[in-house]
Formats: C-alpha cells, structure tokens, sequence
C-alpha cells in the first residue's frame, strides 16, 4: 500500500489549457473545465497520486505539488485474489509474480496482475488502482502492456499519448529478423530470457 | 609514487538545479578529506589519448569549433536546401562531460556550418533527457543555447506525442517532435557510460531508442529484450525508411578516460560506431578492468548526477557497479534491466535463483553519498550496499517521487568525514574511490592509488594480449 501525501495543484491564472498535462498523466487525474475558449487544467482529487510528471511538462509552470489536507491510500493486495490467476497473467507476461515491476514505486507483479483479475483494464487503471507508473512515468510501461495482454485484454487506444500499444519483445522477433542479424544474439538472449523467465505458453 | 599522483585533481563544481541540494548545503567535498591524492588515468595507461581538457575556457571552445568545422568539411550536407528545415537532435549526457561548454560549443558550430554551407537558418536543436524532464530545459539556459538557436532549442520528453516508426522488427515510436523537420542531424558523445545496456555494439544509435523515442520503445529497450538483443531496436529504428528519409549526419564529441579528446563526423553511423567501438575498447577497457581488480573499497558520490551516473576518471560508478563480470565480452548473457534496479529482486534476494544475476560489485564495502542528483530510482543501490548519506541528501532522495523508499535502507549521516571514518570502521578498507567528476583521472586514498600503481602493468598485458582480441573479434572489428 502507499500513501500518497501530496497532490497536484493548478494556478488557473497561469494555465494556458494547451493540455499538455492531460494528455500524459498515468492516472488520467486531469481533466479541462473552464470555458471552451478558456480551458483549464482541473485536478481529480481522488485519481492524482502525486508522480510530479504534469509539473515536469508544464511549459506554463501552471502546476505545482501541494500537501493533501487527507492522505490517499492506494494499493492493492495481491493476497486477495486466487494465486493461480495472478501466476497465470504473469506466467504468460514472461514476469514472476514477486518480481518488481515499478522501480520507483516498488510495484510488484503479482500486485498489478491483481488489479487486472479486480476489474483493471488499462494502464491507467493499472495506475490509479497500485501506483505502477507514478514514479519515472518512463521504464516500466512495457511489462504493465505485457501484463494486461496476458490476462487476454486488448488495449485500444490511450486518452493521450501515455503509450501507443507496442508489443514489440524478445518473444516476438520475426524468425528472419533473427537470422538476418546474428550479431544481436538475438536466439542466445531469448534463451537466457526463457530460462529466467518463465512463461512463453510453455 | 610520482609527483603527479599527489595532486588532487579537481572535481566538478555543485550545481543549482531542480534535481541536487542546493550548493550552500553542501558543506565539504571529498577531494578535501586528509589522505586523498588524484590519480591521472595517463600514470596508469601512458598509451591514453592526451586530453584538450586542460585548455582555458576560451581556448578550449575555439579548438572545438576548429575541429567541427574539420569534420564537417568531410560530410556531405548536400541535401539540405536553402530553406528547409533541420533538426539538430542531441541528449542530455554531453552537457555534463567536463563542464559541458566542450559539448554545447560543438552543437553551436554545427548549427553555424548548416546555416554557412546550406544557406537555412530554419535550424532547431531539440535535446532529449533521460528521467529528469526538466534536466534539458536548465542546459539550454546555462549554455544559453536558446539565444543562439533563435528560441528554437527546446528538450523532448519520452511522455510527448509519439509518431510511429515503422521497422523489420515491427513498429517502435519516436518523439514526434524530433523528426518534425525534414533532416535531422544527430549529435552525441562517445563514452561507455551505459555499457551494460549497449554493451558497445550499438553506443553510437542508442539514443534513437532513448533519448529520442517515447516511454513505450524505451521501456521495450530496457524490459523486453537481453541487453544484447536490445540493441537492435537503436539500429531498427536508424535504418528504418522513416529516419533514413530525414537522416543527414552524426557529429560526437569524442571523450577517453583523460577527457576531451576530439570530435568525429560522418555521414553513416554504422560506420562511424564501428569506428568508435574499436577506440572505446581500447581507451576504457583498461580502466574498467583494473577497478574490477579491486577487492574492497569505501566509494563516495561527490558528483551533480543521479547515483549510477555519478562519474570520475570517465567512466561511471555504475561501470564500477557492474565490475562483476566483463561487459565487453559479448559472450557473456544477463537478464535485462538487472544490473542497477531491483527488478528481479523480492527484497532483497534475487526471484529467479541464485547465480543468474550478476551481483553489485561485492568489492564495495561502503556507499557514501556525499552529493547526487534526485530522479532517478535508486532504492536498489541503498538496499544492496552498506549506504550512508550525508546532511541534506537525505532530504532530498526523501522528497523523490522516484526514490520514496531509498532512505528506508540508509543511514544519514551528519558530515561527510563522519561517513568515512564509519564506513572505515565496518568496511574494514583504507581504499576510498570517489567519483565527483575529476576529468583524466580518479581522487583515491593514498593506499587505492598504491594498489592501482601496482596492477595496472599486469591489466594493460591483459587486456592489450588476451581481451582486446576477444572484443575486437565478437564485433567483427579488424
């Protein structure tokens, strides 16, 4: 579980509503409110965990982090669902379940395998409900996708630009890529992977 | 000992910024402790190539525009027409080596050379950056690159609109931004930095799947592929008809273990990376095989720069993290994303089995962070090495979005010489290493420089009789 003491805050005098904010923010906390011809950044209380990423982008320094006046707890605890379907969605997103996913927030596997058996559906959901995603916003999106994609769910589109749905991996390389740039060790490296990882519908 | 070795040589300056403490709270510096004495990589490897660093400010800015202007005169810009537009692309890293005014000079002289030989002033420099999006913004300030650039310097984010690039190994996203123009002229520097990741088979193209692509390619980099494999998706992503389209030229500064050193130009990258593999296997392999030599040692942080890129003697600490094992040798597989992060940890033991991860380097006996950047996540260093943090550090890593759980494995301590007589006393090590930016060389206790004196010979037949031929031959480099 984490605790999340700070949230964003918009100086609506500042905002230019260019959306920036909105269209990259992991637990789609962000929504535009004001007039059509004035739009404002607006705060979801309850969805913003503090990652700090819209203050990092805002070209306006519209939006900076404040104290919560109540924490937010969020987290979600991989003990209540059944650990054969946690160890499934891992299993095929070549993850263990004990295994960290998020090293920023510290979010494991089997925490975000979870949050996909308890209704999670995107990465966003995936965000709001464990964290995942609300440190760096950068390394660990490829192994979240992996995750939803091995509990059978098909991602269409982001709100945003939060990500694009690649699904390029190890386990996917085209057999004549594989031939054709034998210096990669692209066989070798997959070998090691499949060892250590277990998964790969095997 | 040589009269050389007695000097300290000077570390890099404290720096205001957003991500490190603020300069008035950093009250001393390592180089400053009693006993330390500077190490120049040329008392080691006298075969090093001799270093423009010592140059004054002035000069040292003339000679590299000097030396741009004479690469460049070598490549054809040809496709650039009077009129069109051009981005200059470039990363964060350049502008930490040695100061930085080496690396934004270089970029300047680009821009200027563009303009004087294709008649286009529509020239833009876009600067990505790694986990500190605002890291960039504060470069193109400092090294006012916004004035000469015309208001049209500006960083890219990884979480800015993608644009998909399609390649034979499926389709990877850039930073739309980046390929916004018709040509685009990559710009870098050639040091190790992350070996574990490009393993040097790819130095020179790992920024088309970082510095310049979105969260999603990146995270594929670090995630989805082995750390040989994954250079690939750099290479996918050069050689795709969509980059190949706007691709004009890649311009380095070229930098050794003794410092500055040069810069190179060319209109192929594949060419010019081969061409850099052979040099960095020579100029840093010595180096890095010597520390991995080391059997204990109390290593302190003194460097502006988040921990694993804290950086001395022109290598980072996380090549002396990662001394374990060569990295050079290709022959050698890991798991990917292991080598400074806690991914395949439960705690702090290792989920998929003893043996298959290469550990920290258990030659670090003590980490003491005396100075280092915020935003980057490095709880794993605190948890899998004795850590003491020094005064306002701890602050700082406690109020990290990225670090929320770094000081619940470390201690604070009050003053940097109280960390060392304390890491002295449970490390059971006179050997103190410090990486706080000395350009040529390394700041060590008189007892490490002793040691280092003493091995190096023995290295330098090594790696010049045994390795070189080894990583020369697995990069079908002649």
């Amino acid at each position: 579980m984490r605790i999340v003491r700070q949230i964003a805050v918009v100086d609506t005098k500042l905002c230019t509503g260019c959306e920036s904010c909105k269209k990259l923010c992991p637990t789609v906390a962000i929504a535009m409110t004001g007039t059509k011809r004035k739009p404002k950044a607006s705060i979801e209380e309850q969805a913003c965990v503090a990652c700090g990423i819209c203050t990092a982008r805002c070209p306006a320094d519209a939006i900076t982090m404040a104290p919560r006046s109540v924490p937010l707890t969020i987290g979600v605890n991989a003990a209540d669902v059944p650990a054969e379907k946690i160890a499934a969605i891992c299993h095929a997103a070549h993850l263990f379940p004990d295994q960290i996913v998020c090293g920023c927030t510290r979010v494991q596997a089997k925490e975000i395998a979870a949050a996909i058996v308890l209704g999670a559906r995107t990465p966003e959901d995936v965000a709001r409900r464990t964290g995942a995603r609300t440190g760096c916003g950068v390394l660990c999106i490829s192994a979240v996708i992996r995750l939803l994609r091995g509990a059978g769910i098909e991602l269409n589109k982001a709100p945003g630009y939060q990500w694009y749905g690649s699904s390029v991996s190890i386990w996917n390389v085209p057999p004549n890529v594989m031939r054709k740039y034998p210096e990669y060790y692209l066989a070798q490296d997959r070998e090691i992977l499949d060892k250590v990882f277990p998964g790969g519908g095997k | 000992m040589t009269t050389s070795a007695r000097r300290t040589l000077e570390p890099v300056k404290p720096r205001s910024s957003l991500y490190n403490i603020d300069p008035a709270t950093l009250k001393s510096r390592a180089v400053d402790l009693p006993g330390m004495t500077g190490f120049p990589a040329t008392d080691l490897f006298p075969d090093l190539p001799p270093s423009l660093s010592e140059t004054p400010k002035e000069a040292l800015k003339a000679r590299i525009r000097e030396l741009t202007v004479e690469q460049l005169s070598q490549v054809d810009l040809s496709k650039i027409q009077r009129g069109d537009s051009v981005n200059i692309l470039t990363s964060h890293h350049g502008f930490t080596l040695h100061g930085g005014e080496a690396f934004a000079e270089m970029i300047r002289t680009v821009r200027d050379e563009v303009e004087r030989r294709c008649g286009t002033s529509n020239i833009r420099l876009l600067a990505g950056v790694g986990l500190r999006f605002r890291e960039c913004e504060e470069y193109i300030r400092r090294f006012q690159l916004d004035q000469y650039f015309g208001g049209k310097a500006e960083s890219i984010l990884p979480v800015d609109k993608g644009v998909p690039i399609q390649t034979e190994i499926g389709t990877l996203y850039g930073i739309e931004r980046a390929y916004s123009a018709r040509w685009i002229i990559h710009t870098h520097n050639n040091d190790i930095r992350e070996l574990h990741l490009h393993r040097q088979m790819g130095r020179m193209l790992k920024p088309f799947a970082m510095s310049y692509a979105t969260i999603e390619t990146r995270s594929t980099y670090h995630q989805g592929m082995g750390p040989r494999a994954a250079n690939l998706l750099p290479r996918m992503i050069y050689e795709s008809p969509f980059v190949q389209d706007k691709f004009v030229c890649s311009v380095f500064l070229q930098v050794a273990p003794t410092g500055i050193v040069g810069v190179d130009a060319h209109n192929d990258l594949l060419v010019q990376d081969k061409k850099c593999a052979k040099l960095n296997l020579a100029w840093y392999g010595k180096i890095v095989t010597l520390l991995s030599k080391l059997s204990g040692v109390i290593v302190i942080l003194d460097y502006p720069g988040p921990i694993p890129y804290t950086t001395a003697g022109g290598i980072l600490f996380g090549n002396f993290l990662n001394a374990t094992i060569d990295e050079f040798d290709l022959d050698l597989p890991f798991p990917p994303f292991t080598r400074y992060s806690d991914m395949l940890y439960a705690s702090t033991t290792p989920v998929c089995g003893e043996g298959v991860l290469p550990p920290p380097n258990p030659a670090i006996k003590a980490l003491i962070v005396n100075y280092a950047s915020k935003g980057y996540p490095s709880t794993f260093f605190a948890q899998q090495l004795p850590t003491l943090v020094v005064g306002a550090q701890a602050d700082l890593f406690r109020g990290c979005e990225q670090n929320a759980r770094f000081m619940d494995y470390a201690i604070k301590v009050g003053s940097l010489a109280k960390a060392l007589n304390f890491a002295r006393q449970f490390g059971k090590t006179d050997h103190v290493l410090v990486f706080d930016g000395a350009s040529g060389g390394f700041n060590v206790s008189e007892s490490l420089a002793e040691s280092l004196r003493k091995w190096a010979p023995e290295v330098a037949d090594e790696v010049e009789h045994k390795l070189m031929p080894k990583w020369l031959r697995q990069r079908g480099i002649h």
